[in-house]
């Protein structure tokens, strides 16, 4: 059954959502898989960052369901999904720039034209 | 050598890129602000063939690996939509026993071949070698090498690889046959494809590996970097981690051109620069590769070397360097040579200086400090 699930996304991975700490999405199942699905959908290449090829979430990567430990991603979801990284400062804006130009994510790490010093 | 209006540096640190610009003549240098600031770039290469184009791998500290690409000349960065990942259902042993194989990071780009626009080569740690058709944007995997059944064999357990991971890296592709590849491994060794990675061989007859049970093992060596001569694609030059080498290829055997280096410095060092335009001409840096390799310059006294023999012979070249508490060295791909008339020759050090020659390596210049590690150099044209 689909669910809204709020996302709490850590500083390294806003350049995927424009900025934003927080985003909402729907997801089409109860499992913490079908939030990532969900998530990527929304901000392709995401999902990468935080879970492997082989689908295990990423060794410093902690995924937080409705405040217990996810363990792995068959863990249920209600509605609240944080994502931590470990011993990572992480609520500072990005120093860059970033933006959302069609489905892909884009950060402009330096002005235009190129700034020179 | 793509030619184009300024000469450029492209450097890859530990924490971003930057872009060092020319400011006339090779004398001065105007540097770039970061690109994908705080993420370890391995390597930032320009695309020979529509030089506009970038590609950069980069991995930030608790994320996974990825690769951006810029077509405006490193202004905008976007992120490739499917960045090179292993096949699923491939395995690494493991002490502990067979673990599902990951792609740690992206560590070396390779443009693919003058015919094929758009073709680019990737290798990975641990090793692996992917292949992209549209300029970076999604990656595939080469099966024939990552899925070959001997692939175990070559490439070793997790934890038989360096410190940093096991690489592949050195990705050469002969300028006169698209099919034709080379590719170095550390730890695995080099080997060769006919038929554009669909299968391969090993090419390791004559190099030592003083660190594997079998002196004369045909693979399980460490390749610090490998070049082929584009001008004389038959002819190849090897930095090993166990000396200095050229191979003439209808012989399939490495001779060893180390030896005639000085003996207190040695023939170990992690990067071999071949000269554009003469293949008898090649410089390397060595680095101290004693007792627990301390991998800095020996002596801490850093200079270059360079034949323009093929080998035969070897000379200095250090002259404005430190001369001496230049505890640093030079990663496999940080240092690298421009097209120019006389020949500029670079390279990034492990303390975060980039220093130039614009004379062959006889005289040396600081081009940019107080960098982040430097992990990669090389020279543009934009």
């Amino acid at each position: 059954m689909a669910r809204t699930v709020r996302v709490f996304v850590p500083g390294p991975l806003r350049s995927y959502t424009g900025g934003r700490a927080e985003v909402t999405v729907v997801a089409a199942g109860a499992l913490l898989s079908d939030v990532l699905a969900a998530i990527e959908a929304n901000h392709p290449g995401i999902r990468f960052r935080m879970i492997d090829e082989a689908g295990r979430i990423r060794e410093h990567i902690r995924l937080f369901a409705e405040g217990e430990l996810a363990r792995d991603l068959r863990t249920k979801v209600d509605g609240e999904v944080q994502i931590i990284c470990a011993i990572s400062g992480g609520l500072q804006p990005l120093p860059q720039r970033s933006r959302l130009d069609g489905q892909n994510a884009v950060q402009e790490f330096a002005a235009r034209p190129i700034d020179w010093q | 050598m793509p030619t184009g209006t300024t000469l450029h540096l492209l450097i890859g640190t530990k924490k971003g890129a930057w872009l060092l610009r020319d400011g006339g003549g090779r004398r001065s240098w105007n540097i770039s602000a970061p690109i994908c600031f705080g993420t370890s770039v391995f390597h930032i290469v320009q695309d020979p063939r529509d030089p506009k184009r970038m590609v950069l791998s980069s991995k930030a500290g608790h994320l996974g690996p990825t690769v951006m690409l810029s077509a405006d000349g490193g202004r905008k960065w976007t992120e490739a939509a499917k960045p090179p990942a292993f096949p699923a259902g491939l395995t690494h042993r493991s002490q502990h026993g067979d673990q599902p194989r990951t792609v740690d990071h992206v560590f070396w780009l390779q443009p693919g071949h003058a015919s094929q626009p758009g073709l680019w080569y990737a290798g990975t740690s641990p090793q692996g070698l992917f292949r992209s058709q549209d300029y970076g944007r999604t990656w595939e995997s080469v099966d024939g090498f990552n899925a070959n059944a001997k692939w175990h064999d070559w490439c070793g357990a997790k934890e038989e690889g360096p410190p940093d991971g096991a690489r592949l890296h050195s990705i050469n592709v002969d300028p006169r046959d698209a099919r034709h590849l080379y590719i170095g491994m550390s730890s695995g060794g080099v080997f060769e494809s006919t038929d554009a990675g669909a299968s391969w061989k090993p090419l390791n007859k004559g190099i030592a590996a003083d660190f594997l049970p079998d002196p004369n093992a045909e693979y399980g060596h460490d390749p610090h970097c490998v070049r082929l001569h584009p001008l004389m694609p038959d002819r190849l030059y090897q930095q090993n981690h166990c000396g200095i080498y050229r191979m003439e290829r209808a012989e399939a055997k490495w001779e060893r051109i180390g030896t005639r280096m000085p003996k207190k410095i040695g023939d170990v060092g992690f990067p071999m620069v071949l000269h554009p335009r003469d293949p008898d001409t090649c410089w390397v840096f060595p680095m101290d590769g004693t007792s627990v390799w301390p991998r800095t310059s020996p002596g801490g006294k850093p200079a270059v070397y360079k034949t323009t023999n093929a080998g035969r012979t070897w000379s200095r070249l250090s002259q404005g360097m430190p001369e001496s508490n230049g505890w640093w060295t030079v990663f496999r791909q940080a240092m690298t040579a421009d097209a120019g008339k006389s020949v500029g020759l670079y390279f990034g050090t492990t303390q975060g200086s980039v220093w130039a020659s614009r004379d062959e390596g006889a005289r040396w210049r600081a081009a940019a400090e107080g960098l982040p590690r430097i992990q990669s150099v090389e020279a543009a044209y934009l």
